[in-house]
């Protein structure tokens, strides 16, 4: 009994620096990179891909001494290409030496020559890697994909990291559709092919970036751009917007409203089997900006302005409709709406849909709830 | 605690709780989108009811023979030439099943976060200490499964908790959109989970107090299906359309999920995956070996090590790859595995029930 102890306990010594030294895939830190973030171009039928790395301090300055770290200029973003995306993708250790670690990518950028050639080969390799995560950023750039990774972001480093950042304030203005790789992919399916994507270019006044408006993708290529505006008025058809300011002009004075909360209700009617949507928005908003200082605002002026509210909102939603219709793309996805709300009827209009969408009629119903005047009466 | 080679109801409960939902989680839920779309749930709400239907048979089954095991049971229910042939076949069955469940869970850790590593490692280092458990007997794989629900379910409770800030409730409308042939057909998808329940004639026989047989395990089938019913709903929520193409639908769910910026919780779905498995594996490898000790009347474990081998080597060669074993599972498997899992101990049922009633009209008669 004794000795078969003995055995036992060597046999699991013997084991266990087997477990200890890792599978075949072992990495150290100092043969990987991570990346941060990718831009996507495209000639004829070249990829080329920008690949922004992290460089951390914690390396260099092991390395080089923490006074010259900051100072020596490592590159961080590396360029690279190949006939598809996973084949330039590897080709970065050429250049590096280094193997790219993607799964900590967080934002992709598309560069419009790409978009416009089409978006489904980037999904697909996007959604196939093992190494990827769906929660990444999706943009299509103005320029090139390039010229985007290699500018700056004011208040962080890696430009991956600060273009993360501009998508994860959107709340603050509600001018921007920020989409994650999960959610185009749902788009692209749901609506065969159609698909918003917000778009990034070069802001000369700061030098750095800025978000602008929207890219419309149909059937997997981009064929026009929508405004910020017209990006809220999607964004209110969806009830996606948090915050942001509303500006209208009543008699001449300009105010801002801000948007506090909001909530939308789509119904869909059918008549004579021709749908009628029916779009009901309720907003919660504070006056924040009256462009005169010494108004009194009495009950009478908040209702007054909630009307004119209501008439601004309403319009930013009819422009996204009439844009919609004008490119004859229905990427506010009122076929979905209308298969969610009734599915049989859906497939008896199905067919008819290309000729149902252009004369589509919705009515838009806004109502604005001033509450809040700010500290001044 | 004394070996004394009984286990009790619960842990007989936890035995089919962990062992047989845990490989269906991870694989089959995107096939059975593909036919169901947004009502997966009710799909997997019909398969509960297979399995309460078929599970009531098996355990009446077992009750009639209360200290047979399933090749024990045919051999005296057909007699000892055909008895010993459907025991063969039950035999090759379990192996055949165990050689599928040892590759899909090496494939699963080479396919999508160990891609240099071969799959044969992954295989052995399963395969070894599931021989250990069988050489120390049915009361430690019990045991053994009281441990694994614990982190089993701790680790699905954990995803599915930070997984519920992603999800969209509306993904799961229309419901009943499709026609209700698809729905059907989505549930026909998971028909060998419902089979897998003919461990329980492998394992009824050492219950210690066996006269709430019934009763529990249709009560650890409603168990089942409060776990894997949220599970579906929540990838549905979160996932929409894009669920069909997923490969391993449950993998993508806990990669999505993010807790501030940079901490993932993928290490608890490998976790709650080779936990979950390797207790699967174990309860099969132990089908198999007792239902060889069985046939030839020898004890358990002259076959563990053969059979271990055996199956290892199985599973390296059948299959070139992950993707002919998947296409396989869904078409050929799924119908073999369905007249061996369920045809066969529904003829043992019928057959059983005939025999004594004709026995019974015979006593009578003299």
């Amino acid at each position: 009994m004794h000795t078969i102890k003995i055995k036992l306990c060597i046999s699991i010594l013997l084991i266990i620096p087997i477990c200890l030294c890792g599978c075949w895939n072992k990495t150290d830190l100092s043969e990987k990179s991570i990346i941060s973030g990718v831009g996507i171009d495209r000639n004829e039928d070249e990829i080329h891909l920008t690949l922004q790395t992290v460089i951390s301090e914690e390396i260099t300055a092991g390395e080089e001494g923490i006074k010259s770290g900051s100072e020596t200029k490592i590159k961080d973003t590396i360029f690279t290409s190949g006939k598809n995306i996973f084949d330039a993708a590897r080709n970065f250790s050429l250049v590096s030496g280094r193997k790219g670690m993607w799964s900590h990518c967080e934002v992709i950028i598309l560069g419009s020559d790409c978009a416009k050639q089409g978006i489904d080969q980037v999904l697909d390799y996007l959604s196939r890697d093992h190494e990827i995560r769906f929660r990444m950023w999706v943009l299509v750039s103005k320029t090139s994909a390039e010229e985007i990774l290699k500018s700056k972001v004011p208040f962080e480093s890696n430009t991956a990291f600060g273009i993360s950042d501009l998508l994860e304030s959107y709340k603050n203005t509600s001018y921007v559709y920020a989409v994650d790789l999960l959610h185009l992919g749902q788009h692209v399916i749901d609506l065969n092919g159609t698909a918003l994507i917000p778009a990034i270019t070069i802001d000369n006044i700061n030098k750095s970036l800025k978000l602008d408006g929207t890219a419309v993708i149909k059937d997997f290529k981009l064929i026009d751009w929508i405004d910020k505006i017209q990006t809220r008025g999607y964004l209110w058809i969806n009830g996606k917007v948090k915050s942001g300011i509303v500006n209208v002009e009543m008699d001449g004075v300009k105010h801002g409203i801000e948007i506090i909360q909001s909530k939308t209700k789509i119904d869909v009617n059918f008549e004579n089997n021709i749908p009628i949507i029916n779009i009901t928005v309720n907003v919660d908003s504070s006056l924040g900006d009256i462009e005169n200082f010494t108004s009194y605002i009495s009950l009478d002026y908040i209702e007054s302005l909630e009307k004119y509210s209501s008439e601004v909102i309403k319009k930013e939603i009819e422009s996204t409709i009439k844009k919609s219709k004008n490119i004859d793309t229905d990427f506010i996805g009122f076929s979905s709406i209308i298969y969610k709300k009734d599915p049989k009827r859906w497939k008896q209009i199905e067919e008819d849909w290309k000729s149902i969408f252009p004369e589509l009629k919705v009515n838009i119903n806004v109502n604005t709830n001033i509450y809040k005047t700010g500290l001044k009466s | 605690m004394k070996n004394n080679g009984k286990i009790s109801m619960t842990q007989f409960n936890i035995i089919l709780i962990v062992a047989i939902p845990s490989t269906s989680l991870l694989f089959v839920l995107s096939d059975v989108y593909e036919n169901a779309k947004q009502d997966m749930w009710i799909s997997l709400s019909l398969v509960a009811v297979y399995c309460i239907s078929f599970s009531i048979i098996l355990t009446k089954l077992a009750k009639m023979y209360e200290k047979k095991n399933l090749i024990q049971i045919s051999e005296s229910v057909l007699g000892l030439i055909l008895g010993k042939f459907i025991g063969f076949i039950f035999l090759g069955f379990f192996i055949h099943i165990n050689a599928v469940l040892i590759r899909e869970f090496s494939d699963f850790l080479n396919g999508s976060l160990y891609y240099e590593t071969p799959t044969w490692f992954f295989s052995l280092f399963i395969l070894i200490p599931c021989i250990y458990i069988l050489y120390t007997g049915i009361e430690s794989i019990a045991r053994i499964g009281q441990f694994v629900i614990g982190v089993f379910c701790i680790s699905l409770l954990f995803i599915l908790f930070f997984s519920f800030f992603d999800t969209d409730m509306s993904k799961l409308t229309p419901i009943l959109a499709n026609s209700p042939m698809s729905i059907f057909e989505g549930s026909l998808r998971l028909i060998v989970w419902v089979g897998e329940f003919i461990i329980i004639l492998m394992f009824a026989c050492f219950i210690e107090k066996k006269e709430k047989l019934t009763r529990s395990v249709i009560f650890s089938i409603i168990i089942m299906a409060l776990l894997i019913i949220p599970i579906s709903m929540c990838l549905v929520a979160v996932f929409g359309s894009t669920t069909e193409f997923l490969t391993y639908p449950f993998l993508s769910l806990t990669q999505y999920v993010s807790i501030g910026r940079n901490i993932r919780i993928d290490t608890f779905i490998l976790i709650m995956w080779v936990s979950a498995l390797f207790f699967k594996f174990s309860i099969f490898f132990y089908c198999s070996v007792q239902s060889a000790a069985s046939l030839y009347k020898v004890k358990m474990k002259n076959f563990i090590i053969p059979i271990g081998i055996f199956t290892l080597v199985l599973s390296e060669t059948i299959w070139d790859s992950g993707i002919i074993l998947k296409e396989k599972i869904l078409t050929q498997y799924s119908i073999v595995y369905t007249i061996i899992q369920i045809g066969l101990p529904i003829m043992l049922f019928i057959v059983a029930k005939l025999k004594k009633r004709f026995f019974k009209k015979n006593k009578e008669r003299k």
